[in-house]
C-alpha cells in the first residue's frame, strides 16, 4: 500500500497537468464553497459532468481537490457574514463571526485554515494506516450505538454555550421537536405537517441555519441602524503569531480525534463531529465564558474535527463500499461514473485506486493551505464593505442560498421564518445554537430508539446489553452527573466555612 | 396615449405573442432544458439524470440543468413536475416512489398529470442475504422462515419505498412473513445487513452489487424473467420455482398538454441520448439494466408497474380513502 502511495505521489508531483488540476479544483472549490448555499454536496455535484471525458486518475483528483477545499471554502462565509452554508460550519461561525466585528477576520481565517488542514491531515494518516482497524470499530455501530452517540451529542450541547443549562437543554428540545415535522422517516406518516404541503417534507437544515444565523444577525443589525448605523469593522492583522498556532496543538488534536473517529460511523457526520468537537473544548477550557465571544480555540476545535472528519467518513466508503454522508455519496457516484467502485474488495483488487485517492486528498489539503493563504487576502475585503451594503447582500445570499438547496420556494419562508426566530431568540437572550443541533440530532436519535426497540420487541434492555452503546450512556450520565456532584462539594464546603 | 395606440399596441403585442408562439415550435430549443430529480445528489436517479442531461445537452445543442428537487418521498419534487409549464423545458426522472406516493399521500400529484416520454430501465426486485447466516439458497431461507419468523429481519426503506414493495411483493410470493425493519435510504440498508443488524434485505442489484461479488452478502433470488447481465451468477426466483417477478424502473416524464411538434422533437432527442455510447457505456457500469423505449412504451409500462403495485399498497394499509379504486 505505502509503495503504491508513494508510486502514485512522484507520479502526480512530475506531471504538469496533475499539478493544474489540483489547483483548478481547489481555486473552484474554495470560491463555491465560500458561497452561500453552495454546500460541497452541490458544488461536486455540479462539476462532475466536467469530468465525465477525464480519465479516472484525473477525475479522482479534480473531484477531491473540490471537495476538500470546498469544506474549508464554507467557514470562509460562516466567519466573515455569519452565514454558515454548510451545517459542519455552524460552530465555527458562532466564535469566528465576533472575531470579524472585532477586527480579527483574517485571524479567524487564519485560524480556520490552519486546523482545517492539520485536521485533515491528522484524519489521512489514521485513514492510510488504521482504515481497516476503523472500518472494523465503524461495523460494531447499529440502531442502538446511534441512539447513543446522538444522545451524547444532544447532551453535550447543553454545555455548548453560555448561560444557563437548563434553558440551552430547553432551547434544544424545541430544535428535537421542530425535527419530527414533514414524513415519519420509518413510516412514512406526517407528522405536525398541519394538513400543509409545504411542511411534509420537513424543515431542510441549511434553510434554518441560514435563517437563524444570517437574517436574524441582520434583524439584528437593522434595530436602531438609522440612528446609530454600525461601523465597519477594521481588517485588522491576518498572520497569527505561530506561538499562538502551535500553543494550541492540543485543541487541534483532540477536535482531529474527535473527528475522524466519528466521521468514520456511517450516517453520523460531520456535523456530530463539530459540535461534539466544540463542546468538548468548552468544557476543558479554563475559560469557558470566552466561548462565543471570540475565542480562537472555539474556532480551531470544530474546522480540525469537521476536516479530519472527512478522511474518517471515505472510511465506510473504502472499506464497505457505503457512503457515509451525503457528500461521500456524490463522490461515490462520481467515481461510478468512471467504473471504479468502492466495495470491500477494493484493497485487494485494487491498490492503485485506493492510492489514488489518499494521493488526491493529501495533495488537496496541501493546495487548499496554498490557495486559501492567499485567498484570505482578497476574502477579509468584505468586511470593507459599508454595513447597510453588507445587510441587502447578506439578505440576499441569505434567499438564494434557502432557495437553492432544492430548488423549493417554500425553503425560503422557511429561512424568514426562522430569521424572526433567531432574532427573537436573541433579543431574549436565548441561545440559538442549540436548536440548530436539536433540529440534526433528534431525527438521528428518534430514527434508530425507535429502530432498536423494534429489534429488541420493545425491550429497553438493549441498550445496556450492547458495550458500546452502555459506555456512551455511561458518559451522557457521568457528563450530566458530575457537575452536580461538584457543586454539591462546593456548597458543602461554602457551608463548612460558614 | 389615445385609443388609436392602445389598439396598435394590442395588435402589436398579439402578434408578437402569436408569432413567438410559432416560433417556440420551431426554435425549440432555445433554453436550457431543466431535468427534475426528486431525490438528492449523488443517488442513482441524480447519476441517470446527469449522465442523461449530459447526453442531451450534446444531442439538443442546448444546455441541460439538473435541478435537485428533493423532500416528502419525492413528492416534492414530482409536484414540481407537475406544476410545470408544459413547454419542453422542465422534464422529471422518476420510478416507483412517485407510483406509491400518489396512493398514501393525499396532497401528492396524480399520475395522470404526467406525460411519460422515456423509459430508460428496469431495476428488479432482489433477496440479499448476510453470509453469517450459514443460508445459501432460497428454500433454505423460507424453511428458516417457517420454522422461525423471527429468526431473520429484513431491512428495507420506510413504507412506500421501493424496498419495502419489494419486501411485500417478495415476502407474499415466498409465502414468508419477515419483520421489516426500515432504514432511510439504501445506503443505510446496506450497511445494516454488513454490520449484522438485519440478515436479509430487499435491494435492489445496484447497491449491493460490489459486495455481492466480493462475497460480503448472497444474493438468494432476483425478480427478472432472466438473470440479470451485469450479475450472471445470481439466480433469478422463477429459476427456483417461485413466481415472483417485479421491480422498480426509470423513466422520465414531462408534465400533461405539450404541444405534439415539441414533444416529438423531445422524446426523440431523449431516446438517442439515453442510446448514445456515452450514456449506454457508463450506465451499464453502474448496474443499469437498460431497455430503453419511447412515449408509448413508457405509458404502457407505467400502467403495468401501477397495477403492480396498487394490491401492494392496498395490503399494507398505506391507500389514503380519497385514492381507494
Amino acid at each position: 500500500m505505502m509503495s503504491a502511495f508513494f508510486d502514485v505521489l512522484g507520479q502526480y508531483l512530475s506531471d504538469p497537468a496533475m499539478l493544474g488540476l489540483v489547483a483548478l479544483g481547489t481555486v473552484l472549490g474554495l470560491v463555491l464553497g465560500a458561497v452561500p448555499g453552495i454546500s460541497s454536496t452541490m458544488a461536486l455535484a455540479i462539476l462532475m459532468p466536467v469530468t465525465f471525458g477525464m480519465e479516472p486518475d484525473a477525475a479522482i483528483l479534480l473531484l477531491i481537490s473540490i471537495f476538500m477545499s470546498s469544506v474549508y471554502g464554507g467557514s470562509i462565509s460562516a466567519i466573515l457574514m455569519k452565514l454558515p452554508g454548510t451545517p459542519a460550519s455552524i460552530f465555527t461561525q458562532v466564535d469566528g463571526y465576533p472575531m470579524t466585528r472585532q477586527g480579527r477576520a483574517g485571524q479567524a481565517l487564519t485560524y480556520a485554515l490552519v486546523a482545517s488542514t492539520v485536521g485533515g491531515l491528522i484524519g489521512l494518516v489514521i485513514l492510510v494506516t488504521l482504515a481497516p482497524v476503523l472500518a472494523g470499530f465503524a461495523r460494531n455501530f447499529r440502531s442502538p450505538e446511534f441512539a447513543a452517540v446522538a444522545l451524547f451529542g444532544i447532551v453535550m450541547l447543553s454545555f455548548a454555550s453560555n448561560g444557563s443549562i437548563l434553558i440551552a437543554t430547553v432551547v434544544g428540545l424545541i430544535g428535537v421537536v421542530l425535527g419530527a415535522v414533514g414524513f415519519d422517516s420509518l413510516t412514512d406518516a406526517q407528522r405536525l405537517t398541519m394538513g400543509a404541503p409545504m411542511l411534509q417534507s420537513g424543515f431542510n437544515l441549511i434553510p434554518v441555519i441560514i435563517g437563524l444565523f444570517g437574517l436574524g444577525e441582520v434583524l439584528q443589525n437593522l434595530v436602531g441602524f438609522g440612528r446609530t448605523p454600525a461601523d465597519t469593522p477594521k481588517i485588522g492583522q491576518i498572520s497569527v503569531p505561530l506561538r499562538d498556532l502551535l500553543g494550541r496543538w492540543k485543541v487541534i488534536g483532540r477536535g482531529s480525534l474527535i473527528g475522524t473517529l466519528i466521521g468514520a460511523i456511517p450516517a453520523a457526520g460531520s456535523a456530530v463531529a463539530v459540535s461534539i468537537a466544540y463542546a468538548q473544548e468548552r468544557r476543558l477550557s479554563k475559560t469557558p465564558e470566552a466561548f462565543g465571544t471570540g475565542h480562537p480555540d472555539g474556532v480551531v476545535a470544530p474546522e480540525a474535527a469537521n476536516s479530519a472528519s472527512v478522511g474518517g467518513s471515505l472510511i465506510p466508503l473504502i472499506s464497505l463500499g457505503v457512503p457515509g454522508d451525503t457528500i461521500t455519496a456524490v463522490l461515490m457516484g462520481a467515481l461510478m461514473v468512471h467504473g471504479l467502485t468502492p466495495g470491500p474488495l477494493l484493497f485487494a483488487k485494487d491498490p492503485t485506486f485506493v492510492a489514488w485517492i489518499y494521493v488526491a486528498v493529501l495533495m488537496a489539503l496541501v493546495a487548499t493551505l496554498v490557495f486559501g493563504l492567499g485567498m484570505i487576502r482578497i476574502a477579509v475585503l468584505v468586511t470593507r464593505i459599508p454595513p447597510h451594503l453588507m445587510y441587502v447582500f447578506v439578505t440576499l445570499f441569505c434567499v438564494i442560498g434557502a432557495f437553492a438547496i432544492r430548488n423549493n420556494l417554500n425553503d425560503i419562508y422557511v429561512m424568514i421564518g426562522f430569521g424572526i426566530i433567531g432574532f427573537s431568540f436573541a433579543k431574549l437572550d436565548l441561545p440559538v445554537t442549540p436548536l440548530a443541533f436539536g433540529l440534526i440530532l433528534g431525527p438521528i436519535l428518534e430514527e434508530n430508539l425507535r429502530r432498536s426497540l423494534m429489534i429488541s420487541r420493545g425491550s429497553w434492555e438493549i441498550f445496556l446489553q450492547r458495550p458500546i452503546s452502555a459506555l456512551l450512556l455511561l458518559l451522557c450520565l457521568a457528563v450530566v452527573v458530575l457537575p452536580l456532584i461538584a457543586r454539591w462539594k462546593r456548597r458543602k464546603a461554602c457551608r463548612f466555612r460558614l | 396615449m389615445n385609443r388609436r395606440h392602445l389598439l396598435a399596441t394590442s395588435v402589436s403585442l398579439a402578434c408578437a405573442v402569436l408569432g413567438q408562439q410559432a416560433l417556440a415550435q420551431d426554435s425549440y430549443p432555445s433554453e436550457p432544458v431543466h431535468i427534475t430529480v426528486v431525490w438528492p445528489a449523488g443517488g442513482g436517479h441524480d447519476l441517470v439524470g446527469r449522465l442523461l442531461g449530459h447526453e442531451l445537452s450534446t444531442e439538443m445543442g442546448t444546455p441541460v440543468v439538473i435541478d435537485n428537487v428533493t423532500g416528502a418521498g419525492g413528492t416534492t419534487g414530482m409536484q414540481h413536475v407537475a406544476d410545470a409549464s408544459p413547454d419542453g423545458y422542465t422534464i422529471g426522472v422518476m420510478g416507483l416512489h412517485a407510483i406509491s406516493q400518489s396512493y398514501m399521500n393525499d396532497s401528492a400529484p396524480k399520475l395522470d398529470q404526467f406525460d411519460p416520454l422515456l423509459f430508460i430501465s428496469d431495476e428488479p426486485a432482489a433477496l440479499e442475504i448476510s453470509p453469517d447466516t450459514g443460508i445459501t439458497t432460497l428454500d433454505e431461507y423460507v424453511t428458516a422462515m417457517h420454522s422461525d419468523p423471527m429468526s431473520l429481519i429484513n431491512g428495507n426503506d420506510p413504507q412506500g419505498g421501493n424496498s419495502f414493495v419489494f419486501a411485500s411483493v417478495i415476502s407474499n410470493g415466498l409465502g414468508v412473513e419477515p419483520l421489516k425493519l426500515p432504514y432511510a435510504g439504501h445506503a443505510a440498508t446496506v450497511t445494516a445487513l454488513l454490520t449484522g443488524e438485519v440478515q436479509t434485505a430487499t435491494l435492489p442489484l445496484s447497491p449491493v452489487m460490489e459486495q455481492a461479488k466480493g462475497g460480503a452478502l448472497t444474493i438468494l433470488g432476483v425478480a427478472s424473467e432472466e438473470r440479470q447481465p451485469q450479475l450472471p451468477d445470481a439466480p433469478t426466483f422463477k429459476e427456483q420455482g417461485y413466481d415472483v417477478v417485479g421491480g422498480d424502473f426509470i423513466m422520465v416524464v414531462a408534465p400533461k398538454g405539450m404541444d405534439a411538434a415539441i414533444r416529438q422533437k423531445l422524446s426523440d432527442a431523449l431516446l438517442t441520448a439515453s442510446q448514445g455510447e456515452g450514456f449506454v457505456t457508463s450506465a451499464t457500469k453502474n448496474g443499469l439494466a437498460l431497455r430503453q423505449g419511447g412515449p408509448d412504451m413508457a405509458a404502457q409500462e407505467l400502467t403495468a408497474q401501477e397495477n403492480v403495485i396498487y394490491p401492494v399498497l392496498l395490503d399494507a394499509g398505506l391507500v389514503t380513502e380519497t385514492n381507494k379504486r
